[in-house]
């Protein structure tokens, strides 16, 4: 694929703007963080880093979509690589796709930072809330310009820390809890899409995302599916899908409105973005292998995409909080984009119209979406208010912000001229494809999996046009509660904000097949399609560059009569307002979506408990086993060491103490005996013989009795008459007794 | 050629400067310290002036007969260069930090004594080319640093100081045997090499290469004859924990990468039979210290855990037996350095300024001391594995390792994927563990509190008093941090002094 090479920094120093913008925004977050209390220049320095951003991307339009002429050869694109910096180097590559995401997120980027500028005004710790918003741009299109996985990985992991702190700002319990969730599925997902990253690179010694090559095909079927499917697992935690998405209704409505305009507007779409490159860019359609495996990976998208629109609409549908509900919403659209992408993934080389749909609903979405929550955060911001029974009949109050947010509402439900309908249709005419497909490779009638598809996507429009009219209803229609009767309209800052998004959802709306010549036709190319299919020349004609797909009307000729499959679309459209508005008004009459939801009927509660099993029960047992361990290596290392000296020690001094006793009490006893024979042979041998004179008693006459002396503070002493001989004898030399040297007062008395 | 005297320099220059130490202590504690500093920083620039020589692939020997059976052997590869440099620069840190940190503490002129002693040691038994000598420095710096964990004199630090020493003896010992028994065998003790002659097809090698383990292993912390580590680290003053932690517990995975590599030459470990099991029990080593961690309420008992499960990842890559896992593992002795350096010095600060050492009132540290925190938060942080920070460039390549032994090295794919998996796992682990503590001390509230508490702390923060420590303190660890964070976005010279090590085992360019 010799024309799509990129230009270089050596063709041309703008190659090197995508990396100026991510250097840009990091500075921008370094010298945001020190501004401390300076509100005025704190706004200034981040909407000028936004804006710088902006310009980088806008500056590349001309070499990424036109490409330059170099030595003969037609540059599109560009690339750049900073090879000493990251583990493996730092590689930059920005198409026509990546483009499409930066320009939209650069733009919405910028937007909510004006609106924040006003709507944190009250707020703590703006400071570092304006630099990890710009922490997150950094690494949100750090992921969009990235040329491999592993800048892409390192990116991803900047915005995963950097946006947890957006969403724990206000600090309170919920937003902690929820932030928990955020971050460790954050993680978790990041670690599975490194494995996958690690598996491809140590297996292939490549990981650049570009059409080049067939990197998967040598490795053997299970890693040549399992390594995509990691990353797709990856990303789509990242994304919200089905039984991954449960941190996204927790984490977006906790955060401040501009932060979550940009969690759900923007960061989702990160994981679309990666599981588009995944499905598309690493299994290598039309080769045999990529092309069976591409297949596989299209069926399993559609289910967790069918799973993910159904799960977030009817959760939405439930919700009495409105970010929450927008939450869930995006959830839902989240669904249809990633339905778009299975599409593609499984029409392979002909997968023109699909990507096209997935590119305009990506723009559309992040456009409406961000407009929801800046609109509904400005209600927020006026009003205090988030739980729909407590608002109501704000359009008169606010009606600048009304007509903002219901514009972006029916965008979202996908009503004619706006860029959701454009999108949708779009998507839906990729899903028909597929049906179609599928029935020509059986030969017979389409498999009824795709046909239940079908008939749920237009079931899900349905839900989708019953939960936004709830929305906009509820907050902006009907009567206005007494406490809501002094708001104010939303700010200047704010306002300004919704234009140009509104510009943009109209511009796609409306001029459906100009954004896609000017945008997204040129993006096509680097999905190796079938350029010599149909669906691919009425998309986007590559020699002609003009889009004659029709969608809102027919490029080809202007005419009353819509052409068929605008009416095809328009009548699935119908039906599903049809329908959902009756389910709305009913089901709102009766109030059923007011009923509370269990606690159980949410997945979080179930992940939380898994989580927290786990964690504790692992915790515990190593501890335990470590404390176990500890003490046996104790009892064999150190004790046997301890016990001998102390033994043998004691052993000893309890010999002496034992023989001392018995030394003593055999002394005693000697003694004792002397004297008894002494007595005895006294009596015996000598008394006997005397004749007894007067006045002469019996017995031993020179001895002193054996007697027991007590002192007060010594330990009791056997004093024998020698003891006491010596005693009167040194009396005189001896040192000052314990009683003389211990007090100075009342000595005389005790001598 | 003078050159050649460097490494003998900057081995002796500690014990030697014993003396200016004591006679510094003479004019005042303070003097003492940065004395102490002082003849860290002669060792560090001895050694540090070999990296041109070193890094254009050369080697520098220099053999003196002191009378032992084997001659002193003072020899400098690529690996002795990085694991010189990088102990001398922490202790040259930790010693200034130590200034003000052990200014409340006695014995102090003791404390700088002993720590020169113990990087003396250090620095003799990665700087020398045979196993005697390695043994000499390797004993000096086991038994004397015992004095740096006791240093407090409690019960409880002379009853881990006991397990310590005789732990130390044990495995001392145990080693001794295994390197006479080499002697004996292979009639040479040369770690210059890619393995020594005639060792490995003796029908005892399998006993001696498992004396080898055994005997850094446990000095190392490596599972299952860790228990002396969590009750070590901990006890002793934070600048002796930083670098017990950071560096004297790589004298041991020091000595495994040498057993594997020097002694035995990865041929024959693999010819042996062995690496699958030293693979296990790093594994097991990574994510049971880990799961244990996370069970920890006080702050350096869970780092020292940190410290046991991140030499399971040196222990992994060493155990892979191929280029990027070795690699892996040279980085991984390098960033673990910084990274768990800081931790212990930013532990200590806290627990020096405001007496908290229990995780759970962790509540406000970071805006309390905000410097302090922000090393500890960058430094955890790459402790998890985030890009771009220097844990990701180490994990990564342990990553693409353990890949790559699922063709060579160990050449099972089962232990490609147990090993990708364990470091992924082990990475979730650590945000487990390391996640309270950040949370707690930048956003403070919890669960429990309520949002008025939430508030009061937010509206405390305005006025709540910084108390970071004085410079002394602060600039070690910023200046570690910093390293951190470099290490992570340019690790290019560190990654190519690791290829050099890595070409000296396996060959190749």
């Amino acid at each position: 694929m010799a024309e799509l090479m990129p230009i270089t920094p050596e063709v041309s120093p703008v190659a090197w703007l995508p990396a100026i913008a991510v250097g840009a925004a990091l500075l921008g977050a370094l010298a945001v963080s020190f501004t401390g209390s300076r509100s005025g220049l704190r706004t200034a320095l981040s909407v000028a880093t936004c804006s710088i951003v902006f310009g980088c991307f806008a500056a590349l339009y001309g070499p990424v979509y036109r490409g330059v002429e170099h030595a003969g050869e037609r540059l599109i694109g560009v690339a750049a690589t900073l090879a000493s910096l990251g583990p493996m180097g730092l590689t930059f590559r920005l198409d026509p796709t990546g483009l499409v995401f930066a320009l939209i997120t650069a733009l919405v980027w910028l937007l909510a930072m004006i609106f924040g500028s006003s709507y944190m005004q009250h707020e703590h710790a703006q400071a570092r809330f304006a630099a990890f918003m710009l922490l997150t741009l950094a690494g949100d299109i750090g992921v969009l310009i990235a040329g491999d996985y592993v800048t892409l990985f390192v990116f991803f992991e900047i915005m995963a820390v950097a946006s947890y702190v957006l969403v724990i700002h206000g600090e309170n319990p919920q937003s902690m809890r929820a932030g928990r969730l955020y971050f460790i599925m954050s993680v978790a997902g990041g670690l599975i899409l490194l494995g996958g990253i690690v598996a491809l690179f140590g297996l292939t010694g490549d990981a650049s995302i570009a059409p080049e090559g067939s990197l998967l095909a040598e490795l053997p079927r299970w890693l040549a599916l399992g390594i995509p499917l990691a990353m797709v697992v990856g990303f789509a935690t990242k994304a919200g899908m089905f039984f991954l998405h449960v941190w996204l209704p927790e984490a977006h409505p906790v955060a401040p409105s501009p932060a979550s305009a940009l969690l759900s507007g923007l960061m989702v779409k990160v994981g679309v973005y990666g599981i588009l490159r995944t499905a598309t860019i690493l299994l290598i359609p039309g080769e045999e292998a990529g092309g069976a495996l591409m297949h596989v990976m299209g069926l399993l998208l559609m289910f967790g995409a069918v799973a993910t629109m159904i799960v977030g609409m009817v959760d939405a549908s439930f919700s009495s909080n409105t970010k929450e509900l927008l939450a869930f919403s995006t959830i839902s659209q989240v669904g249809y984009i990633l339905l778009g992408v299975a599409c593609a993934a499984y029409l392979g080389a002909e997968a023109a119209v699909a990507l096209t749909g997935v590119l305009v609903y990506v723009v559309g979405h992040a456009a409406a979406k961000a407009m929801l929550f800046l609109t509904i955060g400005a209600v927020m911001w006026r009003t205090g208010e988030q739980h729909l029974s407590r608002l109501g009949g704000l359009a008169r109050k606010m009606p600048w912000t009304a007509a903002a947010a219901f514009l972006a509402a029916i965008s979202i439900i996908g009503m004619p001229g706006t860029a959701g309908f454009a999108g949708k249709s779009l998507v839906h005419e990729a899903l028909l494809e597929v049906i179609g497909e599928s029935a020509a490779a059986t030969g017979g009638a389409p498999q009824w999996e795709f046909l239940i598809v079908d008939a749920l996507f237009v079931g899900v429009a349905a839900g989708t046009f019953a939960y936004m009219t709830r929305l906009f209803v509820l907050v902006f229609m009907g009567k206005l509660p007494k406490a809501l009767e002094n708001v104010r309209p939303a700010s200047i800052a704010m306002r300004l904000s919704y234009v140009p998004l509104a510009v943009v959802i109209l511009f796609v709306g409306l001029l459906p097949n100009k954004f896609i010549e000017w945008f997204v036709g040129p993006a096509l190319a680097y999905y190796g399609l079938d350029v010599a299919s149909e669906s691919y020349h009425h998309v986007y004609d590559v020699a002609s560059g003009v889009s004659t797909l029709p969608i809102l009307y027919d490029p080809a000729g202007f005419s009353w009569v819509p052409h068929e499959i605008v009416v095809e679309n328009l009548l699935a459209l119908a039906g599903s307002v049809f329908f959902a508005g009756t389910f709305f008004l009913v089901g709102n009459k009766i109030g059923v979506f007011e009923m509370p939801t269990p606690e159980w009927a949410g997945f979080a509660v179930w992940y939380r408990r898994a989580a927290n099993w786990s964690v504790a029960t692992t915790t515990r047992l190593s501890a335990a086993a470590d404390r176990g361990w500890d003490r046996a290596v104790w009892a064999v290392a150190v004790t046997p060491w301890l016990a001998r000296p102390a033994q043998v020690v004691g052993k000893a001094y309890a010999t002496v103490e034992a023989s001392a006793r018995a030394l003593g009490a055999a002394s005693g006893i000697t003694a004792l005996s002397d004297r008894l024979i002494d007595r005895v042979l006294g009596l015996a041998l000598v008394d006997a013989w005397l004749s007894e004179p007067e006045g002469v008693s019996r017995g031993a006459p020179d001895r002193p009795p054996l007697r027991v002396t007590s002192t007060d503070t010594w330990a009791p002493q056997t004093e024998y008459y020698t003891a006491a001989a010596w005693r009167t004898v040194e009396a005189d030399s001896k040192v000052p007794s314990r009683d003389e040297t211990d007090s100075d007062h009342g000595s005389s008395e005790r001598t | 050629m003078t050159l050649e005297y460097l490494p003998l320099v900057a081995a002796l220059a500690p014990f030697v400067g014993v003396i200016v130490v004591v006679l510094a202590h003479r004019v005042s504690d303070g003097v003492g310290d940065f004395a102490t500093a002082g003849v860290c920083a002669v060792s560090l620039v001895a050694v540090a002036a070999l990296v041109p020589t070193i890094a254009a692939g050369d080697t520098v020997s220099l053999s003196l007969d002191v009378g032992f059976p084997v001659p002193l052997l003072f020899y400098v590869d690529a690996l002795g260069l990085v694991m010189g440099v990088l102990s001398a620069l922490v202790w040259t840190l930790a010693s200034v930090y130590s200034n003000a940190y052990m200014r409340h503490e006695e014995h102090r002129m003791r404390f700088n004594a002993f720590s020169l002693f113990s990087l003396g040691g250090m620095m003799g038994l990665v700087l020398t080319g045979n196993l005697f000598s390695l043994y000499v420095f390797f004993e000096l710096m086991a038994i004397l640093s015992y004095v740096l964990i006791i240093h407090e004199e409690s019960g409880e630090a002379l009853r881990a100081g006991l397990k310590y020493l005789f732990m130390g003896i044990i495995g001392g010992l145990v080693l001794l045997a295994a390197i006479v028994s080499t002697y004996v065998i292979a009639g040479s003790v040369d770690i210059t090499g890619a393995g020594i002659s005639g060792l490995a097809e003796n029908p005892w090698a399998i006993a001696v290469f498992w004396a080898y383990i055994f005997g850094f292993g446990i000095k190392a912390g490596m599972f299952p004859v860790h228990v002396w580590l969590p009750d070590a680290h901990p006890i002793a003053p934070s600048p002796a924990s930083a670098l017990l932690s950071g560096i004297m517990i790589k004298a041991g995975a020091y000595g495994l990468i040498r057993t594997v590599f020097a002694v035995f030459g990865w041929e024959s470990v693999l010819d042996l039979g062995q690496a699958p099991i030293l693979f296990a029990l790093a594994v097991i080593t990574m994510l049971f210290a880990s799961s244990v961690a996370i069970a920890q309420t006080e702050i350096k008992r869970l780092l020292a855990y940190s410290s046991i499960a991140q030499i399971g990842y040196v222990v992994l890559g060493v155990s892979l037996l191929t280029p990027l896992g070795l690699e892996g593992a040279v980085l991984q002795i390098v960033n673990h350095a910084f990274m768990k350096g800081t931790l212990f010095l930013a532990a200590g600060a806290i627990i020096l300024m405001t007496g908290v050492r229990e995780i759970k009132d962790f509540g406000g540290v970071g805006w309390r001391m905000p410097v302090t925190m922000t090393c500890f938060t960058i430094s955890a942080l790459s402790m998890i594995g985030f890009p771009p920070l220097s844990g990701f460039v180490s994990k990564w390549a342990l990553a693409l390792g353990s890949v790559q032994a699922g063709t060579e090295g160990l050449a099972s794919t089962a232990v490609a994927a147990i090993g990708v998996g364990a470091l992924l796992l082990s990475s979730l682990l650590n945000v487990v563990y390391y996640g309270p503590i950040l949370t707690k001390a930048w956003f403070g509230s919890t669960d429990e509190e309520s949002e008025l508490a939430a508030a009061e702390t937010a509206h405390a923060r305005k006025t709540v008093a910084r108390t970071d420590p004085p410079w002394q303190m602060t600039v070690p660890m910023v200046l570690l941090t910093i390293g951190t964070v470099v290490l992570g976005v340019y690790p290019r010279p560190v990654q190519q002094l690791a290829e050099l090590v890595v070409r000296t085992y396996f060959g190749g360019t």
